[in-house]
């Protein structure tokens, strides 16, 4: 197990150096470049400003310079300075990140500890009134937009009833201490919400399409034979087994977490990385991009084989050497 | 089951509207003593001005409170001096002109003024921002103003004297094109590397000590920025509305990126102001309605949209080969019923402009061709042209059929709804308008500089002392400068050019004023409309004048007041 571990963390070397070629080349291959935002609308900006500040930026040298004075400043772990924020690229994805994990996991969390029972109980008792309303609520929440539920949400809760803030991030002169983060926590309630929501639906339907399947099979019905308590049958035979394609949509679900919520985080004006990402690809701000994107497809190469090593420890027929 | 789904959400969505059980928002956002201004986009550096990049027009906004400005500009268009003794003019001799077409202008700094870590505020401080701002290796995005200047000169910390390479007319409202920063707190890193100062923790962080009536206090990046009174500040020692003590004890500007939720912020009145960028201008107008529907309008919120400075139009590029023809020109706007446009999109509060200058301008001319909606006109001067109908019904010359491409920015629900309009009123005279839209970055980065397009659509941001050197002027097509169209008249380039220089006001008045007339007659545009964008407050709060021109809604930020 421990030379399979290896033997993966070392294939990732190289796939990390290819995409971050591809992830430059993508950037850069993109229409347009920093400098042209400035000339937009803008009568006072002149050519030879541009000029000077796609020098300053060094946007004239050839793709290859390029690539390298980055990848050079990278592996000393220094990702350059956000064009839009002015502040290190690092010191702002972590920031970032910081907010977002701070939705995601929490709504992680929520879904998983709802979406589990309510799967395994709507495989348990399927066509029954719980299944249908499972199902209801499961097929609403992987059709609803997430801005559009976002927006619902704010209407009801913070228009009509006016009980939590319509978006934002915190009460501006609330005091340090308890009064912060239970001012946090109420700004946080929505968005967690409709996260939370949407993944939930996904959870509960996979959770229950593989405990039916697993509840059919001869294994589960020579248990029950021999005289198990269906409480046991339930636990050690059916779920154990169960949840092996869980697992794997979980674990692959991690990434998710780190890289924030776009919609969501806009909807709710929430300074996450996925709202980050967006405004750094639309705003040019390519040492962000690169970065932020960078950083996310590690995450997916490590989730593939947490993954894989969750496999083998719920699977005892799987083995890695 | 798919139908109770269907009966569940219907019903969810009846119920929503009659839950209003709230009290109306009449009480202050967060404390009686806080004002919260809902904004779009977070600026990159509130201490630079020029910086590249800055969503300028925000960063003013917040800027305006932590810097005491030179001159300013009032909500009636008039210029007052706030941080000088007064406006230098030809009369009283500290603006004088000197030989070979040179001038010397002379500044009087008020006494008193102090940066916020305790220092004095002194003509260095100014002569250090302009040798920055002229620096090649300093990434600013404006520095046509103060490559004018020649050289300045401190005789003493609180007189400044500018010499002037050539004549320049607004030399009276800015001393060197930039302002000032504090020469104390970044010389050493300037002298490091002047590239890199955007990037200073003073103008990105807490650490930015300004010397206005506020301070900054707190900044979250990607959330708010809030400002509090700075208790030290010389009322006495300013002019203008500065002299006014602050009453607002503290400012917070909060970064609402999506439309929806800030309209869903006023409704809900956890913001007290918004600013222009905060909620489109169609959205504004339905959140009037809505206001005004449920009697909140007047009594809770007060909505203002002034027709301002921005300018929509349609570029015509004068190099296609229909379009060279000035009567093809003049057709096209002739067949466009540009008043119902502004009707049926805008109610009217968006007016109608007849060339780029709106009604407020100095040199504005009410007196220029005008195009009034007349397709059987249009019609006659496309047969002078001529043109005859094609099989189709286009029109066609030799064998050229008259189809034009229509090009904006993807996306902009208010221009592609102009769009349609214009696409479906020149079919009538026999004119096809093909449609091609693309994302801001390649429409502004590519295909304007290349002038690749026959008709682009976007919108010119001017200031009141705007002129028309540079984007109408025959010598400054791309890449010399913004000339998209093509367009060149040697009258008008002499004119536009002659204009910065002109000093007499009234004479470059004159100018302008010929120079519209020139326009009219060849329209190498399509003028659209001056652009409107809502600004709103809470009724409670008193003293908020937007001015409708480029300076922010915070320029008499220390009027402010709750009614008690």
């Amino acid at each position: 197990m421990t030379r399979y571990l290896a033997r993966r963390l070392l294939q990732m070397v190289p796939l990390v150096f290819g995409i971050s070629v591809v992830l430059f080349l993508v950037l850069v291959a993109a229409p347009g470049d920093p400098t042209d935002l400035l000339l937009a609308g803008n009568p006072r900006v002149r050519a030879e400003d541009v000029r000077l500040l796609r020098k300053i930026y060094g946007l004239d040298d050839p793709l290859h310079v390029r690539y390298l004075k980055w990848l050079r400043a990278a592996v000393r772990g220094d990702f350059g300075y956000s064009r839009i924020y002015k502040v290190p690229v690092m010191d702002l994805v972590a920031e970032r990140l910081t907010n977002s994990l701070s939705l995601t996991l929490p709504s992680f969390l929520l879904a998983v500890a709802v979406a589990l029972p309510v799967g395994i109980y709507s495989a348990l008792h399927q066509y029954s009134a719980v299944d249908y309303a499972a199902t209801f609520f499961a097929f609403f929440g992987v059709s609803v937009p997430a801005f559009w539920f976002g927006i619902l949400l704010i209407y009801l809760f913070a228009v009509q009833l006016r009980w939590l803030p319509p978006g934002g991030f915190s009460t501006p002169g609330v005091p340090e201490g308890w009064p912060m983060l239970l001012d946090r926590i109420r700004y946080m309630v929505l968005p967690v919400l409709v996260l939370s929501f949407l993944s939930m639906a996904a959870l509960t339907r996979y959770t229950r399409a593989s405990m039916l399947e697993v509840i059919r099979q001869d294994y589960i019905r020579t248990a029950r034979a021999k005289g198990l308590a269906e409480s046991v049958v339930i636990t050690k035979h059916a779920l154990r087994n169960a949840l092996i394609p869980i697992v794997t949509v979980f674990a692959l679900l991690i990434p998710g977490l780190f890289a924030g919520a776009p919609l969501t985080e806009t909807v709710f004006s929430w300074p996450g990385v996925g709202r980050l990402l967006v405004e750094a690809v639309l705003g040019g701000d390519y040492a962000v991009a690169q970065a932020a994107l960078l950083f996310l497809s590690i995450l997916v190469l490590l989730a593939n084989l947490l993954a894989d090593v969750a496999y083998a420890l719920l699977d005892p027929r799987i083995r890695y050497d | 089951m798919r139908n109770g789904g269907r009966i569940l959400t219907v019903g969810m969505l009846l119920v929503l509207p009659g839950l209003a059980l709230a009290a109306p928002a009449v009480r202050p956002a967060v404390a009686p003593d806080t004002v919260v201004v809902g904004t779009q986009q977070e600026p990159a550096n509130i201490g630079i001005l020029f910086c590249d990049g800055c969503t300028m027009f925000v960063g003013t906004m917040i800027a305006t409170p932590l810097f005491v400005p030179v001159v300013e500009l009032t909500d009636e268009w008039k210029w007052q001096p706030v941080a000088v003794e007064k406006l230098p003019n030809l009369k009283d001799g500290d603006w004088k002109l000197l030989p070979g077409g040179k001038m010397e202008v002379t500044w009087r700094l008020r006494r008193g003024l102090r940066w916020q870590d305790g220092r004095p505020l002194t003509a260095e401080d100014f002569i250090f921002a302009w040798r920055v701002n002229v620096n090649p290796r300093f990434p600013s995005a404006g520095r046509d103003v103060s490559e004018r200047v020649e050289n300045i000169r401190a005789p003493d910390p609180y007189t400044l004297v500018v010499q002037w390479k050539k004549k320049y007319a607004f030399a009276n409202l800015t001393v060197n094109g930039v302002g000032y920063l504090p020469r104390h707190l970044l010389a050493g890193a300037y002298q490091r590397d002047p590239s890199k100062l955007p990037q200073n923790p003073w103008g990105t962080s807490e650490q930015t000590a300004g010397t206005g009536p506020y301070r900054i206090v707190e900044w979250r990046k990607g959330s708010s920025i809030t400002l509090e009174r700075w208790d030290r500040f010389p009322y006495e020692a300013v002019g203008g509305s500065w002299r006014a003590r602050a009453q607002v004890r503290r400012l917070v500007f909060r970064f609402v990126p999506d439309t929806n939720t800030q309209v869903a912020n006023v409704l809900a009145g956890t913001v007290d102001v918004f600013d222009e960028t905060a909620i489109p201008f169609v959205q504004g107008l339905e959140l009037e309605k809505r206001l005004q529907r449920e009697g909140r309008l007047g009594q809770e919120w007060v909505l203002r949209a002034e027709p301002g400075l921005i300018w929509e139009h349609v570029d015509l590029n004068v190099d296609n080969f229909h379009l060279r023809d000035k009567r093809v020109r003049q057709a096209l706007v002739y067949g466009i019923n540009r008043e119902l446009i502004v009707q049926q999109l805008f109610e009217g509060k968006q007016p109608v402009s007849h060339g780029p200058f709106p009604p407020k301008h100095y040199g504005y001319n009410p007196n220029v061709k005008k195009y009034p909606y007349d397709p059987a006109r249009a019609r006659q001067l496309l047969a002078e042209a001529g043109y005859r109908p094609g099989p189709d019904g286009v029109l066609v010359k030799d064998g050229q059929r008259l189809s034009l491409t229509f090009m904006t920015t993807a996306g902009n629900r208010t221009r592609e709804a102009v769009q349609q309009i214009v696409q479906q009123q020149l079919r009538e005279i026999g004119v096809e308008i093909r449609i091609q839209n693309q994302p801001a970055r390649v429409y502004f980065g590519e295909t304007l500089p290349s002038r690749k397009f026959d008709m682009a659509m976007y919108a010119w941001v001017f200031n009141p002392i705007s002129d028309c050197e540079g984007i109408f002027t025959g010598d400054t097509l791309p890449p010399q400068g913004q000339n998209y169209t093509g367009w060149k008249n040697e009258e008008a380039t002499r004119l536009c050019h002659a204009v910065p220089e002109e000093l007499d006001e009234a004479q470059r008045a004159r100018m302008l004023r010929r120079f519209q007339q020139i326009y009219a007659e060849e329209m190498p545009v399509i003028p659209l409309y001056f652009r409107a964008d809502y600004v709103g407050w809470k009724a409670l709060l008193r003293n908020l004048r937007p001015t409708g021109a480029d300076s922010p809604i915070t320029w008499n930020v220390t009027n402010w007041a709750w009614a008690r």
